[in-house]
């Protein structure tokens, strides 16, 4: 059985019916890292929140599931749910600034996951959150636990964030766009950090991020999202060598490489509230088949592993 | 022969900082920083946040004053410009910045945001003005109906495509673009990206683009510019780029690109510390605690920017 199992996960907003995430479904073995890849307002994120069962202010689910580790996450009660988040799966947020709280140092902030899941003394406590940040590579641990979030720089406030979601030991991370807010240099760090996490503690991570070169480094399995849908989903290196969905494809080849760019997607993503019948990347493919104009394609399997929403394959 | 749209020649820029409420302690954001942009070529100068980079950006704009140095706009010093030729001079040299929410009058619609620029700077003549505002937007792929929205009803990628339509209504010489994309999807970015480059060659604009992103500056500019902790460590023409030895720090950053056009090689690389405080300045060469290759050399006296090879200099002692 997979670690983890969504199933046909439907997502929305709470006043009218409008899916913005539409049947998504995957499945991911222990210590495996999912990447997900797409543009902003395609949805990503908010699959990301829902493997959390949160949602921003808005949105509900529809229907579906996920599954982790054998336990529904949809069938719990509230209080359930409460044990688990932090504790069995924790995320990390793209910019650290706002998701940290300005008026607690992080010492704090990390200690209170502790209190809530652990049965442990201060002490221990103490002990405990120094040794998580020389996990993660802050300097000085004894010192930093009494900063506040704007006492220390980008890299280290993104490093007391990945401290903050180990705390409650997790298996699973959910990793949104972990390095957006940071320079390359950083990035390359912490993406370093998240890698070895999974190399040493057997985390399984589902990482979302709509750069190209940063899911090819990291994950072993790549899905590609469009408009709330899954538009591919393939092995890292199968994606990369030998990408099939029109998009897939115009996303790779529009990445400048060595000073060049070979094509440019045009256009924009289609509008979900008008309701779109046929294929949603219609409007901007270059085949824009006949059948595609008014028929929804479904995602099929085309060789082991890799699935495709598209006409032109099956 | 060409003539240097913007050159600036051995600029400092200190800003103070308030600590502890009362002690003044001042850092430099510039030191020592020459350039020139001629006719038609574009730089793009490459750094960590805290590097100057948009502080020099400031200075090149005349939104800021340097302390020491010179400015020069088409081969004159703005301390010898007379008024007039100030008002001449001045919409020549337009921006673009990064975050086109911030960066648009949120109560100004569309066409105000086109108009006023060209009220002050050309003539005040709606007409014409809204003529030449549709002539601009159908350069940057824009229908005229935008005229009538507010910023907010438009998306992030239009939005930064107002935002250099009303740059572009001035006819500017040079456009300095403080990381045009990097607010944008990747799709987006190459779409503007595009757009830059024919203006370019179509408008004979000169650039001088911001950015941390190796792959943007690369495909932009003529020119790579590398900056670190305020200074200038190396200067590199794109032909070459590929091609030379580069300053120890343009490595790391090369680096630490990750790629998607080569298989997992993101975690063999090791990228040490990071930018140290401009108001706790290393001694000597200022990259060298980061450096793998440092000697006792480079903590005692700082590198000088000099020449390697044709088209390339580095401030270095190991290169």
């Amino acid at each position: 059985m997979p670690f983890l199992e969504v199933k046909d996960l439907v997502l929305g907003l709470k006043e009218k019916r409008l899916s913005l995430v539409d049947k998504v479904s995957f499945s991911l073995e222990k210590k495996e890292i999912l990447g997900i890849l797409g543009e902003s307002g395609c949805g990503k994120s908010l699959t990301g929140f829902a493997l959390l069962r949160l949602f921003p202010p808005g949105i509900t689910r529809y229907s579906g599931d996920v599954i982790i580790d054998g336990i529904s996450l949809y069938e719990l009660s509230e209080e359930e749910v409460l044990k688990l988040r932090g504790r069995k799966v924790a995320i990390i947020l793209q910019d650290p600034l706002s998701s940290l709280n300005p008026v607690l140092t992080i010492g704090e902030q990390i200690e209170e996951v502790l209190k809530y899941h652990f049965n442990l003394s201060k002490n221990e406590r103490r002990e405990r959150v120094i040794q998580l940040l020389k996990e993660v590579g802050v300097p000085d641990p004894e010192l930093r636990i009494k900063s506040y979030p704007h006492q220390l720089s980008g890299g280290l406030r993104q490093r007391a964030m990945v401290a903050m979601a180990l705390a409650g030991e997790p298996e699973l991370l959910v990793a949104d766009e972990p390095t957006t807010a940071l320079d390359v240099t950083l990035q390359t760090q912490i993406l370093e950090l998240i890698y070895e996490l999974n190399q040493k503690k057997d985390l399984t991570i589902v990482f979302i991020s709509h750069d190209l070169g940063i899911i090819r480094g990291i994950a072993s399995k790549v899905c590609v999202f469009y408009a709330g849908e899954i538009v591919e989903i393939a092995p890292t290196e199968e994606l990369f060598n030998n990408p099939l969905h029109p998009y897939t494809q115009t996303l790779i080849e529009s990445y400048p490489k060595e000073g060049k760019i070979k094509k440019i997607l045009k256009g924009g993503v289609v509008n979900l509230a008008e309701k779109p019948k046929g294929c949603r990347y219609f409007e901007r493919c270059e085949i824009s088949c006949e059948e595609g104009k008014n028929n929804h394609p479904e995602l099929i399997g085309v060789k082991k592993d890799h699935l495709v929403r598209c006409f032109r394959y099956g | 022969m060409v003539n240097s749209v913007v050159e600036v020649k051995n600029i400092w820029k200190s800003y103070e900082v308030k600590r502890w409420g009362f002690k003044r302690s001042p850092f430099y954001a510039l030191i020592d920083v020459s350039l020139s942009v001629f006719e038609g070529e574009s730089i793009g100068i490459l750094g960590e946040s805290g590097c100057g980079k948009t502080t020099l950006g400031k200075i090149v704009l005349d939104l800021e004053k340097p302390d020491r140095g010179e400015v020069f706009w088409f081969g004159k010093s703005l301390k010898s410009l007379s008024k007039e030729e100030y008002k001449i001079f001045r919409p020549k040299i337009q921006a673009v910045f990064q975050d086109p929410y911030s960066s648009l009058n949120p109560r100004y619609k569309v066409s105000d945001i086109l108009l006023e620029p060209y009220f002050i700077n050309v003539e005040k003549d709606k007409e014409k003005g809204l003529e030449k505002a549709k002539e601009v937007l159908n350069l940057v792929g824009l229908r005229a109906e935008v005229l009538d929205k507010y910023p907010h009803a438009l998306s992030g990628g239009e939005r930064q495509r107002v935002a250099l339509a009303r740059a572009l209504i001035v006819s500017p010489s040079l456009i300095v673009l403080d990381e045009p994309t990097s607010a944008l999807d990747t799709t987006l970015a190459s779409q503007i990206l595009e757009l830059l480059k024919e203006f370019k060659k179509n408008l004979n604009l000169s650039y001088i683009l911001i950015s941390h992103s190796l792959p943007v500056v690369l495909y932009l500019s003529d020119w790579i510019i590398v900056m670190y902790l305020g200074r200038i460590v190396e200067i590199c023409k794109k032909e070459v780029f590929f091609k030379t030895q580069h300053h120890p720090y343009t490595l790391m950053l090369l680096n630490a690109y990750p790629d998607p056009f080569s298989p997992k090689a993101l975690f063999l690389k090791k990228i040490k510390g990071e930018i140290a405080s401009p108001l706790f300045r290393p001694t000597g060469c200022e990259f060298h605690p980061r450096c793998e290759e440092a000697e006792k050399i480079c903590e005692k006296s700082t590198p000088q920017l000099s020449k390697r090879e044709d088209h390339q200099y580095i401030a270095c002692f190991k290169r």
